[in-house]
């Protein structure tokens, strides 16, 4: 279980699972034509089970052309956390709604994102999207 | 000395004609429709909501609602799916699967340029490397480059 500690917040959490739920690669139509950047859209949902402590975070991730006209590839992987201290990070609303810190999804996010950056390049890996590397994300964009 | 108050057992040959009358599958037909039916109104008063402002929300009139929370309605699909997007949850749990409450959902759109690879953009592990490659892996007090382990 590890520690998360600074002036925001005090996690203790666990990844327990990982898991890849899709991997999709579809070949362009015009095979010859050099690929000059990627773009990349990127769904996080995260869910919470309150009574096993557990956060779910899953991550889909559309690889699209220059001009986003074409789906190239597609990954979703789903990282299980165990948050330890569940009641203490994860309030709930007097409607039963969860309400999760901003600090919290920054670093969920951050962890899931990494994995699935490295998931992403073993299933690619030497196929036309070898060189698509998802691009590390600032915190910032976490913010809803 | 306290005396315990039971429930007398009912016996009636009518009562059990009757019962007998019903099928199983009408049995759980029954018992699902009325499951289904509290726990709409379950949603509902978590939602702190009047029977009538359910009703304003799923555009019905309140005599309707209570028809619904009776436990004798007989739900369309099309109806469910209105009424779990009006309660903001999903379909299945209406049927008591309780599935993990969304918590966050965001999209991102990033982008990234595909470079030709230079020469710096591999990591350097082998002879080659006059740089940060040549020691990698090493702690300060032993000087062996790293591929030396796996020479013969």
């Amino acid at each position: 279980m590890a520690k998360i500690e600074n002036n925001y917040f005090k996690v203790e959490l666990q990844l327990k699972t990982i898991e890849l739920l899709n991997g999709t690669l579809q070949l362009p139509v015009v095979q010859n034509a050099a690929i000059t950047s990627f773009n990349y859209n990127i769904n996080i949902e995260s869910r919470a089970d309150a009574a096993n402590k557990l956060v779910f975070v899953i991550v889909h991730v559309q690889i699209k052309n220059d001009n986003q006209t074409n789906i190239l590839g597609a990954l979703s992987v789903s990282c299980v956390f165990e948050i330890e201290n569940f009641e203490e990070m994860i309030k709930t609303e007097p409607d039963g709604k969860l309400n999760i810190p901003q600090p919290l999804i920054d670093t969920l996010n951050s962890i899931s994102i990494s994995t699935t950056r490295g998931i992403m390049f073993s299933t690619f890996k030497g196929t036309f999207l070898h060189n698509a590397i998802l691009p590390v994300i600032e915190h910032n964009q976490f913010q809803v | 000395m306290s005396k315990t108050i039971k429930a007398r057992k009912y016996n009636s040959s009518a009562l059990q004609e009757l019962l007998d009358e019903i099928t199983p599958v009408e049995m759980e037909q029954t018992k699902v429709k009325m499951q289904l039916a509290a726990r709409i109104e379950d949603f509902v008063r978590a939602k702190g909501w009047s029977k009538s402002q359910f009703a304003e929300r799923v555009g019905k009139n309140p005599s309707e609602i209570t028809k619904w929370f009776s436990g004798t309605q007989n739900f369309t699909t099309d109806v469910l799916t209105e009424i779990a997007f009006v309660l903001g949850i999903e379909l299945a749990a209406l049927f008591g699967k309780k599935q993990p409450q969304v918590i966050y959902r965001k999209e991102i759109i990033v982008k990234s340029e595909v470079r030709t690879p230079f020469i710096f953009s591999s990591t350097p592990l082998g002879q080659g490397g006059e740089f940060y490659g040549q020691y990698l892996f090493n702690n300060q007090n032993t000087s062996a480059p790293f591929f030396q382990n796996f020479q013969a």
